[in-house]
């Protein structure tokens, strides 16, 4: 025998994943260095300590009522946080609607189904084609690669305080990554139905509507409503730029000392996010296990047509699911888009929460003219200086003046991004062990054999539920929203970014990995087990190799969204681009704000770009 | 109808089909006449499928001529190309459904060539009662009629089969072409699809081209073969015509090949 062919302990380290993993960790130190990180500065301040003390002990007694006597003409407490999720509703199902309708007809576009496929081809196969789809590429990645939050800030300065503002702000990037995702979903379903189409006689487009579209529709329909969960967390976000949404209360309430109100307008928050969760969750599952759902009636008379329509298999969920979805697309479109509603404050009790002091057209003339001259002076400012004939201004002054502040901006924002996904998938995978449904348990990989006594049993299930339910309520808030309470306990710019960040995604990359380890083969930890191994030489040397690739897939995928994320941080006052980005906003000096906003989406591209191949290259290897 | 005055359905001189390196089809000249059946048979790689998707221009030919239902197939803009597709049926090895729609939804597709793209997306939605009917007469020629408003996916592979049958039948073509429809299931149901597509298309009139592995059925059902092998004609003859010998030279490998293999 060879020696190479000699296992040993750790081989599976060589080589290419070795690196990948150190390259990893090394940046992730060299991020820690650059921003300069000490742990004893967690340690928060008197102040803080007291203000975390006392905001952490209201959790359990939300409030119901102001907690403080209210200033002024408002509405009751209570109703207010009920328009607060309304209103939360409205802007995120208007912009969820918009997007999938758009990113339904760029997905089509950015997919290859519709111009590959056959052999024959006219210019349209051989040159259109393919430049509208790289075209379309290109416009959706930069749709996608600028947050919501600074797309708000753009369409403020544009068109002011309007609903609309709010909901374009939502659906430009959510299209774009609606657009993304079909397109995949739509490249990745077996093409043969497609082709039989087309041998058909059908068009291109015909054969993509009927024979990709329905195929592709399970899955497109569990991501539509998982975009409905991250709209409701945008939404809330978009209260930092002074939108209605339920967020805004609890800012409001958090800076005024109020904790029980915060957190009353938090659980509001959390409960419509899990639900959208669950919902998305159900339909997925009823979607795999469809044989399950089918009623079985009496075998009809197979001649009466109306008999078999009468009795046909149908799933009463699903279909209910497909309505309310499609009403509250529709009702939100009216609600938050189409009409801009301004609630009364002049209500008492609950009988008035829908009073409203006006209702008008967001389209009607008047209210048109006065935007577009809003968006003509808007595009006038972000000319940039020189062009604009600005007296003194040269290229080279004011590209200098702006490269000196807004690169170490760049540099920071991009170490953040790195120290907390690494921070968060460190503390993610640690939690592995003891979620997983295989690994946590009294008698691990072993389902035969003597039972455990039922009180161990009970213990593991206890804790794999605690580990999954810090998962699920981590990742259910906004990092947004974290921040924002973060930089009130540690007043720092660095930490509580990196925090806010972390946590989100521990528990984003701790779900997606507990289902990575839950569908990995037991085979080799069940043998491995059986020859009396422990459950961390198994954990080590069986199932972390086996599922790292994996790992690395989702730990990739997360950190480019984490970039993005850390540029609009900023906003609250982190040290990142956005910071900047909301400083020459409040200065008016809009050309130099676009410039930031691209130099943003710049960097998100090209972490996009690299994730992309190392998410290419990593998923050969699983 | 038809454009074509000829009795000819299709009608092949010298095609050649070349994919880079590999001549899938070398000189090829065949003329099959309407309502004609027609088995065509050879070994893996042979040419069968190149030559069938020539025959619905799925597959432009890089020498030669095709002439399909009276139109010379390299002469027509994308458009009438479509309009001529949609008169001629396929029936795929795949067999190419929709698993999570309803019988009726896959079948109904089988018009969308001939139909608005509006209409054949309400069609999929809500089949109008004409064309429920007309599917519900298809299934019951297939023999599956308690299965119109089953999902697909449900069903098992001999219905399956039955229903891409019927989803060719409802396109209403006046030709059939059939892609080794019978090389995934067991002999029996082979035989009896088969069977069902032999009996259907002549029930209709249509011409019926059908390439498969199985020489028994081949010999059987087809008053006609033609054995391809390395992309050329060996034989094209009444079946009853035709020697065992000449069959064990269609499949026998050469000793190059046999070389190749091991």
């Amino acid at each position: 025998m060879h020696e190479g062919n000699v296992r040993r302990p750790l081989a599976w380290l060589r080589g290419a994943r070795r690196t990948l993993l150190l390259c990893v960790l090394v940046f992730g130190a060299l991020a820690w260095w650059n921003l300069g990180l000490k742990t004893a500065d967690l340690k928060p301040s008197e102040g803080g300590g007291k203000l975390a003390g006392q905001f952490l002990s209201a959790a359990l007694h939300p409030a119901l009522d102001y907690e403080s006597p209210p200033v002024g003409d408002v509405a009751p407490f209570m109703v207010r946080v009920v328009r607060g999720c309304l209103d939360t509703l409205r802007y995120a199902g208007a912009a969820v609607a918009l997007s999938v309708v758009c990113g339904f007809i760029l997905g089509f576009f950015a997919s290859t189904a519709w111009w590959s496929g056959e052999s024959r081809g006219g210019p349209l196969r051989r040159i259109i084609a393919p430049v509208v789809y790289g075209g379309v590429r290109i416009f959706i990645t930069l749709c996608r690669s600028i947050h919501e939050l600074i797309w708000a800030l753009l369409f403020l300065a544009a068109m002011g305080l309007t609903p609309m503002a709010a909901v374009l702000a939502i659906a430009i990037p959510y299209t774009g990554t609606l657009a993304k995702v079909f397109s995949e979903m739509a490249d990745e379903v077996p093409r043969d139905t497609l082709l039989a189409l087309r041998a058909a006689g059908a068009s291109p487009l015909k054969a993509w509507l009927l024979g990709v579209i329905p195929r592709a529709l399970p899955d497109l329909f569990s991501y539509i409503l998982y975009r409905f969960e991250c709209g409701m967390r945008s939404a809330t976000v978009l209260s930092f730029m002074g939108f209605s949404t339920i967020g805004l209360y609890l800012q409001q309430a958090f800076e005024n000392g109020d904790y029980r109100e915060a957190w009353t307008c938090l659980y509001a928050m959390l409960a419509m996010v899990l639900f959208f969760d669950w919902w998305s969750a159900a339909i997925r599952r009823r979607m795999a296990g469809r044989a399950v759902t089918t009623k079985t009636a009496p075998s009809p008379a197979p001649g009466i047509i109306t008999e078999l329509f009468r009795c046909r298999p149908r799933d009463r969920f699903l279909r209910g699911s497909l309505w309310s979805l499609t009403a509250l697309a529709v009702v939100s479109l009216f609600t938050g888009f189409f009409l801009e509603i301004k609630w009364s404050s002049d209500v008492h009790g609950f009988n008035g929460l829908f009073a409203t002091d006006h209702v008008r057209w967001t389209f009607s003339p008047g209210e048109w003219e006065r935007r577009m001259t809003n968006l003509r002076r808007f595009m006038d400012d972000v000319t940039p200086a020189p062009l604009r004939g600005d007296a003194g201004a040269t290229w080279r002054g004011w590209l200098g003046g702006i490269a000196r502040y807004a690169l170490p901006a760049a540099a920071t924002t991009l170490w953040i991004s790195v120290v907390s996904i690494v921070l968060a998938a460190m503390a993610a995978w640690l939690t592995l062990p003891l979620v997983s449904r295989a690994a946590a348990a009294a008698r691990p990989w072993l389902n035969a054999g003597r039972p455990a006594s039922p009180g161990m049993d009970f213990l593991w299930l206890a804790m794999r539920q605690t580990v999954k339910a810090v998962h699920v309520l981590t990742r259910a808030v906004p990092e947004v929203i974290l921040a924002f309470i973060f930089l009130a306990v540690y007043g720092g710019a660095v930490w509580p970014a990196v925090l806010a960040l972390a946590l989100h995604n521990f528990g984003i990359l701790g779900r997606l990995g507990a289902e990575t380890l839950d569908n990995s083969s037991p085979e080799l930890p069940a043998a491995m087990r059986a020859a009396g191994a422990t459950r961390l030489q198994i954990l080590g040397l069986a199932v972390f190799p086996a599922v790292l690739p994996r790992f690395l897939i989702y730990f990739f995928y997360r950190w480019e969204t984490c970039l993005r994320e850390t540029t609009a941080l900023g906003i609250l006052g982190c040290a990142t681009l956005g910071k900047y980005i909301r400083e020459v906003n409040s200065k008016f000096r809009y050309d130099e704000m676009l410039v930031l906003i691209l130099l943003g989406a710049g960097i998100v591209i090209l972490g996009d770009l690299l994730s992309a191949l190392v998410r290419r290259w990593a998923r050969q290897a699983v | 109808m038809t454009a074509g005055i000829s009795d000819e359905s299709f009608s092949l001189h010298d095609a050649t089909v070349q994919f880079g390196a590999v001549r899938a089809l070398d000189g090829v000249s065949i003329n099959i006449a309407r309502g004609e059946r027609v088995g065509v048979v050879g070994p893996s790689g042979g040419g069968k499928t190149t030559l069938l998707r020539l025959l619905n221009g799925m597959q432009a030919a890089s020498a030669g001529t095709v002439r399909s239902l009276g139109q010379e197939i390299a002469t027509l803009a994308p458009s009438p190309l479509r309009q001529l597709r949609a008169r001629i049926a396929f029936v795929h090895q795949s067999l190419a459904l929709v698993p999570g729609l309803r019988v009726i939804q896959n079948v109904v597709m089988g018009r969308a060539g001939r139909r608005s793209l509006a209409r054949s997306v309400r069609d999929v939605l809500f089949t109008s009662r004409e064309d429920t009917q007309a599917i519900h007469a298809l299934l019951e020629r297939t023999g599956i009629p308690e299965k119109l408003y089953e999902r697909t996916s449900h069903l098992s592979g001999g219905q399956q089969q039955r229903v891409a049958v019927a989803r060719a039948l409802f396109q209403q073509p006046e030709a059939l072409l059939a892609d080794e429809p019978v090389s995934s299931i067991d002999p029996a149901r082979a035989r009896d699809t088969v069977d069902l597509l032999t009996r259907l298309s002549s029930e209709d009139g249509l011409t019926l081209v059908m390439s498969l592995h199985n020489l028994e059925l081949a010999r059987e059902f087809f008053p006609r073969l033609i054995g391809l092998r390395h992309g050329r004609v060996v034989f094209d003859r009444q079946s009853a015509s035709l020697t065992g010998a000449e069959f064990t030279a269609l499949y026998s490998l050469t000793k190059d090949e046999l070389l190749a293999d091991a």
